[in-house]
């Protein structure tokens, strides 16, 4: 048990080299038409957020480390995320109605990938701030738990 | 004594919800003059208020959206919390730099 930790099984790897780009494009897609599909956000983004799970699975801490080197910047971008959805909301009081109205709906034909107005954007808003927010959970999660392995 | 105040309140509470279950049938149904509500405005009205075809997008991002910024928010609360009760775990080993 405690080796399997260190070194990696080959299929693990291999399985992650195939699954990790399938599932970014997943969740971008379930993000992307989430007024069309079945989804939405917080699903997408939950999903994205899974491909942080899988390079931890196949490369540790370390690959983890490689390709964020500064995890900040996630929380950070989570932050921008509510502020872009915020932005969106005040655009109802803006044009004289109240807040959360969606004033300018009428943009493109239904079933279009850019219509709805302010769900499409307030969709994009929350799924950014839900997948950069669970992956930076998940990255401070998974030092934490490399530092007890470490202690004992 | 504490036997005595257990059957009392028990009592109490089994005629409160026998009188509310009978007082459940006198009510008129929901279903009035074929008007249900904002059910209704929903089902019925989403593709043009909202242009979304996805319904259930379009209640959780347009008619309740005070709700979903509302959640966004308990969201990011979360993640600083588990920051910050981990920062010193995560600064405390290996891999330094991440707080």
């Amino acid at each position: 048990m405690e080796q399997n930790r260190h070194t990696k099984n080959i299929i693990i790897k291999c399985g992650n080299d195939f699954l990790f780009p399938i599932t970014l494009i997943l969740g971008f897609y379930v993000i992307l038409h989430s007024h069309l599909t079945p989804g939405g956000g917080f699903q997408g983004g939950v999903v994205v957020a899974a491909g942080v799970a899988l390079v931890f699975l196949a490369y540790g801490n370390e690959g983890l480390k490689k390709i964020f080197p500064f995890p900040e910047i996630l929380k950070q971008t989570e932050n921008v995320g509510s502020l872009i959805y915020s932005f969106f909301a005040l655009l109802g009081i803006l044009s004289a109605t109240n807040f959360c109205r969606n004033t300018i709906f009428n943009q493109g034909t239904p079933g279009d990938l850019y219509s709805s107005g302010t769900i499409f954007w307030m969709n994009f808003s929350v799924g950014l701030k839900v997948m950069m927010g669970i992956s930076f959970m998940l990255i401070i999660m998974f030092k934490a738990l490399d530092t007890k392995n470490e202690n004992k | 004594m504490k036997r005595f105040f257990t059957i009392l309140f028990l009592a109490i509470i089994a005629s409160v919800s026998f009188y509310v279950s009978g007082l459940i049938y006198t009510l008129p149904p929901i279903l009035l003059n074929g008007y249900n509500g904002v059910a209704d405005i929903i089902v019925k009205d989403t593709i043009s208020k909202t242009h979304a075809l996805n319904a259930v997008t379009a209640i959780v991002f347009d008619f309740r959206g005070y709700d979903t910024l509302g959640e966004s928010f308990v969201l990011c609360t979360a993640v600083t919390g588990v920051a910050v009760i981990l920062r010193k775990a995560v600064k405390g080993g290996r891999n330094d730099g991440a707080e």
